[in-house]
């Protein structure tokens, strides 16, 4: 079953009170920040925080993340370094414009991991795409690699990219949202929304979440523990919809049990798309337990 | 990223952040200091709700918004100033405040130095002031030690004059030649001038001030708007670190001043000075100025000989090391 | 580890810690002033010795001011503070 990737919280590395505490909101993944977050002064700060976090702290199954700074800053190199020893469970690229952005940073993890005995292939990645081009190459870095969790849109600088600004309906975001969300879909990997950063504006960001569950996301980057609750909610499935789900679950166990080739219920065929969907009803209501 | 606080670092040369500064200060009584080199302010929605300053190594204007007092920021801005000056290889930060802030204050790393009724003098180093005291020159002696406090902004026959009259009525002469680098003349030069000029006195012992003693320059003006109150809380501060600390550490019994007839901040501050040393065992003793026929010989008048070339004049006024050092300088003083 | 020169990290936030670290001629002191001083000194103090001992610090002044860090950020500031007194 595919991991829920509904709310990825950001962290900001160097904050101690935070990096501590962030389990209690229970997001489905936690993203500890050394990047934009953090002032130029304080990077290395924030990279021996966080390591020394993801060692020591008990994050109770919460998916781990954790921003590096590009290969091409002073920081980015010793931010692998460090953080891959420390073993999050995936590494998040900024700013991937094409796939070979992606091989560069997994050779060096590959490495990394040879070098200290960690399972090659245990740490996985995530690319944020976060500029025109790296839109048009959404479907390249999508498949660049085994490693590949997920692709995610970083909206503010895409907007400067494309020489606009964000609005409330976010139409100048439909193309890439289109494209990030199809490429990964088409690479059977996880699709992440932009952050939404008016903190205060619950209606508007609301509406945003709803889009962006309706055009197929997987859920959406978090910078307040308040947003976690709306997004969940609203992902949840409707009473009528787990019904079905688990009707559809069921029939399915009782297929096998006859030993049915087809499966058919209320008249209608059950086929793969059908249990597939069925099943991430369920797990999108916290039921897990098929048996 | 959950902050509600923005921060901001305000130079020197950002005269709107400053202006916004000075704004929020006042809205909570405190001054700003126009001498003040680096500024940091905590925003929420665009306005100020806490801020703290420095002047080089002086923690200057420090102050919260009373709605936000208990939120800790205080030790965020500390941590940033601490952070911020160590980038420029400032270490040793200090800071005068009330007396009432005196706990608040310890609790962000600051050690007190002294202590007074009204204010308290703070500083980050914890041994600081015990190796100053430590690292003084101590004599043994039997007769009576002296002291005198002076900027020697050039030393002057005018300085001389009392120098010698005190280590004559001395077992031992301690100068101590104030280190604030606000004076025309810079430090080191005035300390060598007065090593030089003072070498035929084999009793006496000249010695740099240090950050303890302080000079009126470096005490804020924020602390009341009163003068008197303000002359009230800087001369008892300077006065009880030196006769507390200083003067106990050396013994000394006597503290030497010359007549002031032109400053009326020194006047004041040694009527304090008669008030406040006896209370230590310190014998305060007053001595005439030197006259020359031109008035009392005094620091700034050589400064403007020099200034004006008058090198003929200046001969007399001064002692050959500071005459050789005002010529050298090409007929005038640089400002620098 | 060399120490080069003197360096700082942490804040005095709550929760964070601030830890200076002084290369000198003179054998390891280590000051803590911390608010939970009574419950915690000594570990925090173990702690502090046993990251110094990794890296064979034997000669520095370590200045610790503490309001209420867990074990991880003691030790993520120090590090960081010996990190940049190496540089």
């Amino acid at each position: 079953m595919e991991k829920l990737r509904r709310t990825m919280l950001y962290v900001p590395g160097n904050s101690p009170a935070m990096v501590k505490d962030i389990y209690i909101y229970q997001p489905d993944s936690i993203m500890f920040d050394l990047e934009d977050s953090i002032s130029l002064s304080e990077k290395d700060s924030a990279r021996f925080l966080v390591s020394e976090a993801l060692k020591k702290v008990d994050y109770q199954g919460i998916e781990t993340v954790v921003r590096v700074n590009g290969l091409e800053t002073e920081f980015g190199l010793e931010d692998l370094e460090m953080i891959v020893m420390a073993q999050p469970d995936v590494i998040r690229l900024p700013k991937t414009e094409t796939a070979s952005d992606v091989h560069e940073v997994e050779a060096i993890i590959e490495r990394i991991e040879q070098e200290n005995n960690i399972p090659i292939g245990k740490t996985k990645m995530m690319a944020a795409i976060e500029t025109a081009k790296g839109v048009v190459n959404a479907s390249a870095i999508a498949s660049s690699s085994k490693r590949l969790i997920g692709i995610a849109l970083g909206a503010e600088d895409y907007v400067t990219n494309l020489k606009t600004n964000r609005s409330p309906e976010g139409i100048e975001l439909l193309f890439a949202r289109c494209q990030i969300l199809n490429a990964a879909r088409a690479a059977g990997i996880a699709a992440l929304d932009t952050v939404y950063s008016d903190v205060e504006n619950e209606e508007g960001f609301r509406k945003e979440v709803e889009h962006i569950k309706q055009l197929g996301f997987d859920g959406k980057s978090i910078i307040n523990p308040r947003q976690i609750d709306i997004v969940h909610e609203i992902y949840a499935p409707k009473v009528k919809e787990i019904e079905h789900a688990l009707k559809v679950i069921a029939a399915i166990k009782q297929a096998e049990k006859d030993n049915l080739g087809v499966v058919s219920l209320n008249g209608k065929m059950i086929d793969k798309p059908i249990v597939e969907r069925a099943e991430r009803v369920l797990q999108l209501s916290g039921i897990y337990n098929m048996e | 990223m959950f902050s509600e606080y923005k921060k901001e670092y305000i130079d020197r040369y950002n005269s709107l952040g400053r202006l916004q500064t000075t704004s929020f200060l006042k809205s909570i009584n405190i001054e700003y200091d126009e001498n003040i080199d680096i500024t940091i302010n905590l925003t929420k929605n665009d306005t100020i709700i806490a801020s703290a300053s420095a002047e080089k190594n002086l923690i200057k204007c420090i102050g919260v918004n009373p709605e936000f007092r208990s939120e800790g920021l205080l030790n965020t801005l500390f941590s940033d100033l601490v952070a911020y000056k160590y980038n420029q290889e400032i270490y040793n930060l200090s800071l005068f405040t009330k007396a009432e802030y005196e706990k608040l204050i310890s609790s962000l790393g600051f050690y007190t130095i002294c202590k007074t009724e009204n204010i308290v003098f703070m500083e980050n180093q914890k041994h600081k002031f015990e190796e100053y005291l430590e690292n003084l020159p101590k004599f043994k002696s039997d007769g009576s030690i002296g002291a005198i406090v002076m900027n020697l902004n050039p030393i002057t026959n005018g300085h001389l004059y009392l120098i010698e009259k005190a280590a004559s009525e001395n077992d031992l002469l301690y100068i101590f030649v104030v280190s604030e680098d606000q004076s025309v003349v810079p430090f080191e030069t005035r300390y060598r001038l007065a090593l030089e000029s003072t070498k035929h006195l084999k009793n006496v012992v000249i010695i740099k001030g240090g950050d303890y003693i302080i000079s009126s320059t470096t005490f804020p003006s924020y602390f009341s708007k009163n003068y008197n109150h303000w002359i009230n809380n800087y001369c008892e501060l300077d006065l009880t670190i030196f006769s507390k600390y200083i003067a106990k550490k050396l013994n000394i019994s006597k503290r030497y001043v010359g007549t002031e007839p032109y400053c009326q901040l020194t006047n004041y501050y040694n009527q304090k000075m008669s008030e406040i040393l006896p209370n230590y065992g310190i014998d305060f003793i007053l001595i005439e100025r030197l006259f020359s026929e031109n008035g009392a010989i005094s620091a700034s008048q050589v400064r403007k000989l020099a200034d004006e070339g008058d090198f003929k004049t200046l001969k007399a006024l001064v002692p050959e090391a500071t005459y050789n050092y005002l010529i050298s300088k090409n007929g005038g003083l640089n400002e620098s | 580890m060399n120490l080069k020169r003197r360096a700082i990290a942490g804040t005095m936030e709550s929760s964070d810690t601030m830890i200076e670290i002084i290369p000198w001629e003179k054998s390891l002191e280590i000051n803590l002033k911390s608010d939970v001083e009574k419950q915690y000194g000594n570990q925090i103090l173990d702690l502090v010795k046993k990251v110094l001992a990794e890296d064979n610090i034997e000669n520095a002044c370590v200045n610790i001011i503490d309001k209420g860090a867990l074990d991880f950020t003691i030790s993520a500031r120090l590090k960081t503070a010996l990190y940049r007194a190496s540089k």
